[in-house]
């Protein structure tokens, strides 16, 4: 059984269309890519899928259960469904609220009732995997925005949750910490959690061999292909390439 | 680009979490967390105001139709002229598509159910005739202005004092405190976004995270403040706003206007004849 699945899932915003007919499933320990022009319905997906939003028309069915208004009203529900889904937000800014970096990655786990020691632990782990440990004392407020970027990350990780969403991650990163990040998704994916990112950096992106979900600018998926797939399309390829 | 070996990742990132469902110890915060992430939603995305393009006044001349709608119905106490204004009110209000008709109703009804419960609680001391009276022009005012603010964008607006002569200094005060607060918004709801997907249990201290969240909008909105003066100077503004070019002719103003000036016209002469 698929982990996400949409069917005919569609979204408005006031007088103009968000999403249009998506049919769209997502097994556990996939690595989706979502691409496309801007404005084309990438982060409004991520948004639906993170519960944040919900589909004007069409189901949404996580782990076999529907996600609906009705559902997300219900402060438990929704709790239980942020645990498994983490999202990154694309402007990471409004992501960091604590006083210190290392308050901001200890937040999640300490919701989750975990002792101290436990939260320590995963505080200090998943700073090293962001390469973020030399921020820990830092103000979250005064980084830079690609030190945002990964404490947002890490603070997300702490919880590890079941399914990562991420709203264009390598975004604003030098081209060594863009190849951190990946290298960092690599491991998460080999480790069986399933990750749906957008992203304009086909070039980079292509190195990890995702699933990629391509949007047109009608607000519909235009194409669904395998890196293998998408490989033997060179056309595809070049469109990718200039996003 | 090639990647190295992925990271060894910790023993608890490779293993499920245990899911917990704990009771909610906070719920009138919760409940109130939640209103509030709805209103700023909905405010956030306003639907854009629309104006039948066969109708559509300059600016200036709806700013003014709008003060001369406001000024009958406030000076006047005949009741006959009340309803001659309502009439006219409704007349405009059938140039509204279906939708926009349906939000003007609500908020129409929302906001002077509103003014006679809260702004105007003393009339109920007096009577039910002045309740009706005063109830009935307030209405009348709230239907105007809401019709106004359904049909006119804000650049409208802003072009409509400038042609009127409004000083520089209010409309560049107007324009940065509507622009502010948007972004404030949205800032605000976004961080309430974030923190809602990272709240996966009760909350343990409430109190301080609703502190920090305000004290986060306040470094914000000091900063953003800074960014935008200083966007606002590079880019050549010295505090004029250039008057936009109309696309109405002025001659359609000049007879859309007509009926009020006609209605302003009997309203002061109107008393020696005792048609008011």
């Amino acid at each position: 059984m698929a982990l996400i699945k949409l069917t005919a899932l569609s979204y408005d915003y006031p007088n103009t269309r968000g999403l249009d007919q998506l049919n769209l499933e997502i097994n556990s320990g996939d690595f989706v890519c979502l691409m496309g022009p801007n404005g084309s319905g990438k982060s409004t997906l991520l948004r639906i899928l993170s519960g944040l939003e919900n589909a004007s028309q069409g189901d949404y069915h996580f782990d076999g259960q529907a996600i609906t208004a009705d559902y997300l009203a219900n402060p438990q529900d929704r709790q239980r469904l942020h645990q498994q889904i983490g999202l990154v937000f694309q402007n990471t800014d409004v992501q960091l609220f604590n006083t210190s970096v290392a308050e901001e990655v200890a937040f999640g786990p300490r919701q989750l009732g975990l002792s101290d020691a436990e939260v320590a632990q995963r505080v200090t782990d998943c700073l090293d995997l962001t390469h973020s440990s030399d921020l820990r004392e830092r103000v979250p407020y005064q980084l830079s925005g690609g030190e945002k970027k990964r404490v947002a990350l890490a603070s997300v990780l702490a919880l590890n949750p079941k399914v990562l969403l991420l709203d264009e991650p390598l975004n604003g990163l030098t081209i060594a910490a863009q190849q951190q990040m990946l290298t960092l998704l690599q491991a998460l994916r080999a480790a069986g959690k399933t990750i749906v990112m957008a992203s304009h950096n086909f070039k980079q992106v292509q190195a990890i061999e995702p699933r990629f979900v391509i949007f047109n600018v009608a607000h519909q998926i235009q194409a669904d292909l395998s890196a293998a797939e998408l490989a033997a399309q060179p056309e595809q390829q070049a469109e990718l390439l200039t996003l | 680009m090639t990647l190295k070996q992925p990271n060894k990742l910790p023993d608890w990132l490779e293993q499920p979490n245990q899911l917990s469902s704990q009771r909610q110890r906070h719920n009138f915060l919760a409940h109130n967390q939640q209103h509030l992430q709805q209103l700023l939603a909905r405010l956030s995305q306003p639907l854009p105001a629309v104006q039948s393009k066969k109708w559509q006044l300059s600016p200036a001349m709806s700013l003014v139709r709008l003060g001369i709608l406001v000024l009958l119905i406030a000076l006047t106490n005949n009741t006959g002229w009340l309803w001659l204004l309502g009439l006219l009110i409704a007349g405009h209000l059938l140039l509204l598509s279906p939708s926009q008709f349906r939000r003007f109703c609500r908020s129409w009804l929302m906001s002077t159910v509103i003014a006679l419960l809260i702004v105007l609680p003393s009339y109920w001391l007096v009577g039910s005739a002045t309740v009706l009276l005063f109830g009935f022009k307030t209405g009348l005012i709230l239907a105007s202005t809401q019709y106004y603010r359904l049909t006119t964008t804000f650049q409208a607006l802003l072009s409509g004092l400038k042609a009127l002569h409004c000083p520089n200094i209010l409309i560049m005060t107007l324009a940065i405190a509507i622009t502010y607060l948007r972004m404030l918004g949205h800032y605000l709801l976004q961080t309430m976004q974030a923190l809602d997907m990272r709240l996966v249990a009760p909350a343990k201290h409430p109190y301080r995270l609703i502190g920090t969240l305000f004290g986060n909008l306040f470094l914000k909105s000091q900063a953003y403040a800074l960014e935008l003066y200083a966007a606002m100077e590079a880019r050549g503004f010295n505090g004029h706003y250039v008057n936009q070019p109309t696309t109405t002719n002025r001659w359609h103003d000049v007879l859309t206007l007509t009926p009020y000036l006609v209605l302003v016209t009997l309203f002061i002469f109107g008393r020696y004849y005792g048609i008011n």
